[in-house]
C-alpha cells in the first residue's frame, strides 16, 4: 500500500468515525458542543504536556479527555442558572479554556512544535509519517490505527446501546421512569465523541472536525426518517465525500481536509436544493 | 487602546441582543464563515489591505443567508445548522488558505494575525477605519433601538406594529457580521464569540433592566479589553485576544458568583428556605401532641418530643417563639397558640393514614 | 364502618423549593387503588411539580412517598408516565410505532431487541388508541390528539399498575379527548389506577371518581363530588395569593 492509498484510507476511516456521533448530537441539537470540546481539549493537551515534557505521551490523550469532558460538565452546570441559555454557557465556557491554553502556550512552551496553526488547522498530508513500527515491522501509520480502533468502538457501542441512546434522546424524562439513566448515556456519548475529536485533532484538525462530525450526519438526516438508515446513510455520504475530496485535493494540490469539508457542504446544500425543488408544487 | 475600546463596545452592545435572542453562538459561527471571504479577496488583490475584511464581511453574509436557508427550509435545528456553517465556511477557507501558503508573499503572516488577533500593533489608517465602522455601527444600532428592541423581545407583537422582523433580523446580522469582522483583528476567529458573549452574560447577573444591562456590559467590555491591551503590551509574547477573553471571563464568573441573580445569591435563599421548613417541619411536630388530646393548645413537655426523637435545635425554638407561634410560660412545658394553630392548618386537613 | 380504601399512592409533607418561593408547601396527595384521580388547580400551582416528585424527576426538600405502600424505587416496573407533549423533540427520526415500542423497553435488558412478542404489544396498544394505520408514519406529521393517543398507547405497551399522565389534554379537540377518557374508564374496571392532572373541571366531574385540588398546597381531596365544591374551587383558584394564606 503506497503513501496515497494510506492518506485516503484514514480520511475515509476518520470521516466514518467522526460521522457515528455526529448523527445523534444533530439529533439531539447540541452539534456545537463538538466546536466547544475540540477547541477546550488544547487546554488538558498544553496542562498534561507541561507535566511530563514530551508530546508522545498517554498523558497528553487524557489530559485532553479530561477538559473535554470538564467542558462540557461545566458546560451544562451553568446552563441550569437562572439566566443563562445553553448556546450562551457553550460559548463563554471553550473560548476560556482555548485562552488559557494559549496563554500557557506563550508563557512556558513557545519553543515546542505545537503550532497554533497545525492546532486549528491539522492536516492529513503529516499521517503516514508517523508509522506504528513493533520490532522492526511496519504496521502502517499509527494514525490509521488509531482511529480505525475508535471506530471500532463507535460502530460497537452504537450497535450494542441502540434503543437505549435512542430513549434517552427523544424523551428522557420517560427513560428516566424505566431506569434507563439517560444522564449516563448522555455523558457516555460525549465521552465517545471527545474520544474520537481527540483522535482526529493531528490529522483534521480543530474546527474541520466539526464539519466531519455534523455535515455528512446533517445531510443524511435530510434523508431519511428512521434513525438506523440515517447511520446507514452518514457512513456513506461520509465516505464517499472523503474520496471525492482527496481526489480534488490531488487534482488541484490544495489541503486535503480543506477539500473533504469543501465537498461535504457542497453536497448537503445539493440535497437540501434538490429535496425542496422536489416539494415545490409545480 | 482606542481601537479596542471602541470594538468591545459595539460588542457589548450588539451582544446584549445575541443573548437575549438567544443566538449567542452565532458570533462564532460568523467569525468562522468570514475566512474563505477574506482568502479570496486576499488571492485577488494580492496585498494584505484593509479591503480584505470586506472580503470577510460578505462571506460573513453568506453564511447568515444560507443559516436562514437551512432553518426555513428543513427540520434542522439551529445549532446543527450554526455548526455546518462555520464548519464549511472555514474548511473552504482553509482549502483556499492553503494556496496562499504556497505564495512567495511575505504578507501571508498576516492571516496567521486573523486566527489569534494582535490588537497591540494597530497601525494609525487602520485606527481610523475602525473608530468610523464602529461609530456608523453605533449609530445604527440607535437608528434601529426601538425596532431591534421590540423585536427581540416579542416577535408576533412587532409584526403587528408593522415592524417586519425579518427585516430587522437582516439588519442586525448585518451589524454582526461587520462587528464581528472589525473584532478579528482584535481577538482573532476563535475567541470573537467570547466578546460577544461573556459581557453581556456578566452584565445579566445583575440587572433586569435592558438599558442598564448595556452600558454594564459595555463596561465590561472595555474594562477587559484595555486592560488586556495594556498586560499585553508589556509582555509582548502573550497575545492579546486571549488575555482579553480570560480577563471578560473572569469578570463573567465573578458575577455569576455574586451577582444578584447568581450563585451565592441563590445558596443564600436556598438556605433561608431550608430554615424556614425546618421550622415549619418542627411546629407540625407539635400537633404530634394531640394526636390524642382534643384541645391543641395544650401544653406539654418538650422531653415527651425528644423521646420520640424529634429534638429540636434550640434557635428553631427561639424563633418560633419570638413569631409568637408556640408558648413557653414555664420550664420545660411548650405548647401551640392560637397563631401557631392558625398557621398550620390555613385550609385542607391533614391526612392520617 | 367505613371501609379504609387502599391507597395505591400517599404523599405526605410534600415541599419543593428551589428559592425564596416555593412550588410545592406541604402538600398532601393520596390516590385509592383501581381509580381515575385528577389533580386540578391553576397554572404555577405545582400539579406537574407534584407528579414529578412522585416520580423521581424532582427531589423535594422534605416529604415521603410511598406508591403501593412501597418507595418509587420498588415500584417502577408497575408505573407508567405519560409526558407532557413539549418535553419532546417532535423532529426526532423515529416512526410511531417505534415510540410505542419503546413501551416495551423496560422488559427488555440492555443490549437486547424488542422481541416479536413484544411488536405484538405495541401493535395491539396502537389499535386500542385507533392509531395503527400510522404505525409506519414520521412523528411531526400527527395533529395533537393523534400525538397524546400514541402517547397513550405506549402507555398501554408497558403494562403497567399505575399510570401518571400530566396535561393530556391540552391543545387536543373533545372528539379525541373522550376517546381517551373512555379508554381510560375501561382501564380502571381492570383494576388499574390512573393519575391524571388535568385543568377542564367539567370533564372531571363528568368522569373523575377522585379528584385532588393543588395550589402550593392541598386544599381538597376526595371523591370528586364531596371536593368540587364551590368554596373549594374559590380557594384554589382565587384571587388571593396563596403564599400569603400560607403565611409565608
Amino acid at each position: 500500500m503506497n503513501i496515497y492509498h494510506e492518506i485516503l484510507l484514514i480520511a475515509c476511516v476518520t470521516a466514518s468515525a467522526c460521522t457515528l456521533p455526529g448523527v445523534f448530537l444533530v439529533a439531539r441539537g447540541i452539534a456545537l458542543i463538538s466546536d466547544a470540546i475540540s477547541h477546550s481539549i488544547l487546554l488538558g493537551m498544553v496542562i498534561a504536556f507541561l507535566c511530563v515534557h514530551s508530546i508522545n505521551s498517554w498523558w497528553i490523550f487524557i489530559g485532553a479527555l479530561i477538559s473535554g469532558m470538564l467542558t462540557v460538565g461545566l458546560t451544562e452546570f451553568l446552563s441550569h442558572a437562572k439566566y443563562i441559555k445553553k448556546d450562551a454557557a457553550v460559548g463563554l465556557v471553550f473560548p476560556l479554556f482555548f485562552s488559557i491554553a494559549v496563554i500557557l502556550i506563550n508563557l512556558y512552551a513557545s519553543s515546542i512544535h505545537l503550532d497554533t496553526d497545525a492546532v486549528l488547522l491539522g492536516d492529513l498530508v503529516f499521517t503516514p509519517f508517523h508509522r506504528f513500527i513493533i520490532q522492526g515491522l511496519d504496521y502502517g501509520p499509527i494514525t490509521l490505527w488509531s482511529m480505525s480502533a475508535i471506530l471500532g468502538i463507535n460502530i460497537i457501542g452504537i450497535t450494542l446501546f441502540y434503543k437505549e441512546l435512542m430513549v434517552s434522546i427523544f424523551d428522557p424524562d420517560y427513560a428516566h421512569s424505566i431506569s434507563y439513566r439517560p444522564n449516563f448515556f448522555h455523558y457516555a456519548l460525549m465521552l465517545i465523541t471527545s474520544i474520537t475529536i481527540i483522535g482526529a485533532f493531528d490529522t483534521v484538525g480543530s474546527v474541520l472536525v466539526i464539519s466531519f462530525i455534523i455535515v455528512p450526519a446533517a445531510t443524511a438526516h435530510l434523508l431519511s426518517y428512521n434513525l438506523a438508515y440515517i447511520l446507514l446513510h452518514a457512513l456513506g455520504i461520509s465516505i464517499s465525500t472523503a474520496i471525492a475530496g482527496y481526489i480534488l485535493a490531488q487534482y488541484t494540490q490544495g489541503s486535503i481536509t480543506g477539500a473533504i469539508t469543501l465537498v461535504q457542504g457542497i453536497v448537503f446544500f445539493s440535497i437540501l436544493g434538490i429535496l425542496n425543488y422536489r416539494k415545490k408544487p409545480s | 487602546m482606542i481601537g479596542t475600546c471602541l470594538v468591545a463596545t459595539v460588542n457589548g452592545m450588539l451582544g446584549c441582543f445575541t443573548l437575549l435572542r438567544q443566538q449567542s453562538l452565532i458570533g462564532d459561527t460568523l467569525a468562522h464563515a468570514t475566512l474563505p471571504g477574506i482568502c479570496i479577496f486576499f488571492l485577488l488583490l494580492q496585498q494584505k489591505s484593509f479591503l480584505i475584511l470586506l472580503g470577510g464581511v460578505c462571506s460573513a453574509l453568506l453564511g447568515a443567508c444560507l443559516f436562514f436557508v437551512i432553518t426555513q427550509y428543513t427540520h434542522l435545528k439551529k445549532d446543527s445548522a450554526l455548526g455546518i456553517i462555520l464548519s464549511f465556511f472555514f474548511g473552504t477557507g482553509t482549502y483556499f488558505l492553503s494556496f496562499i501558503q504556497k505564495l512567495p508573499h511575505a504578507q501571508k503572516a498576516g492571516i496567521h494575525k486573523l486566527l489569534f488577533g494582535n490588537a497591540s500593533t494597530i497601525l494609525e489608517h487602520e485606527l481610523i477605519v475602525i473608530a468610523l465602522l464602529c461609530c456608523g455601527i453605533l449609530f445604527f444600532i440607535l437608528q434601529w433601538w426601538p425596532e431591534l428592541y421590540i423585536s427581540t423581545f416579542d416577535k408576533h407583537f412587532s409584526h403587528s406594529l408593522g415592524i417586519h422582523p425579518i427585516k430587522v433580523d437582516i439588519v442586525f446580522l448585518i451589524l454582526l457580521a461587520v462587528t464581528i469582522t472589525l473584532s478579528l483583528h482584535l481577538v482573532g476567529i476563535v475567541l470573537v464569540s467570547s466578546l460577544l458573549v461573556a459581557a453581556p452574560l456578566a452584565a445579566r447577573q445583575w440587572t433586569n433592566n435592558l438599558h442598564i444591562l448595556m452600558i454594564l456590559s459595555v463596561i465590561f467590555s472595555c474594562i477587559a479589553s484595555c486592560l488586556g491591551t495594556y498586560i499585553s503590551s508589556i509582555a509582548p509574547h502573550i497575545a492579546t485576544g486571549p488575555t482579553i477573553v480570560v480577563i471578560i471571563s473572569c469578570i463573567t464568573f465573578f458575577s455569576l458568583i455574586f451577582g444578584i441573580q447568581g450563585y451565592l445569591h441563590k445558596f443564600i435563599n436556598k438556605r433561608k428556605m431550608m430554615y424556614q421548613i425546618k421550622e415549619h417541619t418542627m411546629l407540625k411536630n407539635f400537633l404530634l401532641f394531640n394526636e390524642r388530646d382534643t384541645d391543641p393548645l395544650k401544653l406539654h413537655d418538650i422531653k415527651a418530643l425528644a423521646a420520640i426523637g424529634k429534638k429540636s435545635t434550640n434557635k428553631i425554638l427561639k424563633s418560633l417563639l419570638q413569631k409568637g407561634y408556640i408558648c413557653n410560660p414555664s420550664g420545660t412545658m411548650w405548647g401551640l397558640t392560637a397563631l401557631g394553630l392558625k398557621k398550620l392548618q390555613p385550609y385542607g386537613k391533614k391526612i392520617s393514614l | 364502618m367505613k371501609v379504609q380504601p387502599t391507597y395505591a399512592v400517599v404523599v405526605k409533607d410534600l415541599t419543593v423549593a428551589y428559592d425564596q418561593n416555593p412550588v410545592l408547601w406541604d402538600a398532601d396527595f393520596y390516590a385509592p387503588a383501581a381509580s381515575l384521580t385528577a389533580i386540578v388547580g391553576p397554572n404555577g400551582g405545582g400539579k406537574s411539580t407534584l407528579l414529578k416528585s412522585i416520580l423521581g424527576l424532582i427531589h423535594p426538600a422534605t416529604g415521603s412517598i410511598t406508591i403501593l405502600q412501597d418507595s418509587y424505587e420498588h415500584k417502577k416496573d408497575v408505573i407508567a408516565y405519560v409526558p407532557q407533549k413539549n418535553s419532546v423533540d417532535w423532529n426526532f427520526p423515529i416512526t410511531v410505532f417505534d415510540v410505542v415500542l419503546m413501551g416495551r423497553y423496560k422488559y427488555l435488558d440492555w443490549m437486547r431487541r424488542p422481541k416479536a412478542h413484544d411488536k405484538d404489544i405495541a401493535y395491539e396498544a396502537l389499535k386500542q388508541v385507533n392509531m395503527h394505520e400510522y404505525a409506519n408514519r414520521h412523528i411531526n406529521h400527527l395533529s395533537g390528539g393523534q400525538q397524546q393517543r400514541i402517547f397513550l398507547a405506549r402507555a398501554l405497551a408497558q403494562e403497567a399498575l399505575i399510570y401518571f399522565m400530566d396535561e393530556p389534554f391540552v391543545g387536543i379537540d373533545t372528539t379525541s379527548e373522550d376517546t381517551i377518557l373512555e379508554l381510560l374508564q375501561n382501564l380502571k374496571t381492570q383494576g388499574k389506577t390512573i393519575i391524571v392532572v388535568h385543568h377542564n373541571l367539567q370533564r372531571v366531574q363528568q368522569y373523575f371518581d377522585w379528584t385532588a385540588l393543588i395550589n402550593i398546597s392541598h386544599v381538597a381531596i376526595g371523591p370528586t363530588k364531596e371536593v368540587l365544591t364551590l368554596q373549594n374551587i374559590a380557594t384554589t383558584f382565587g384571587q388571593s395569593t396563596m403564599l400569603e394564606t400560607l403565611h409565608l
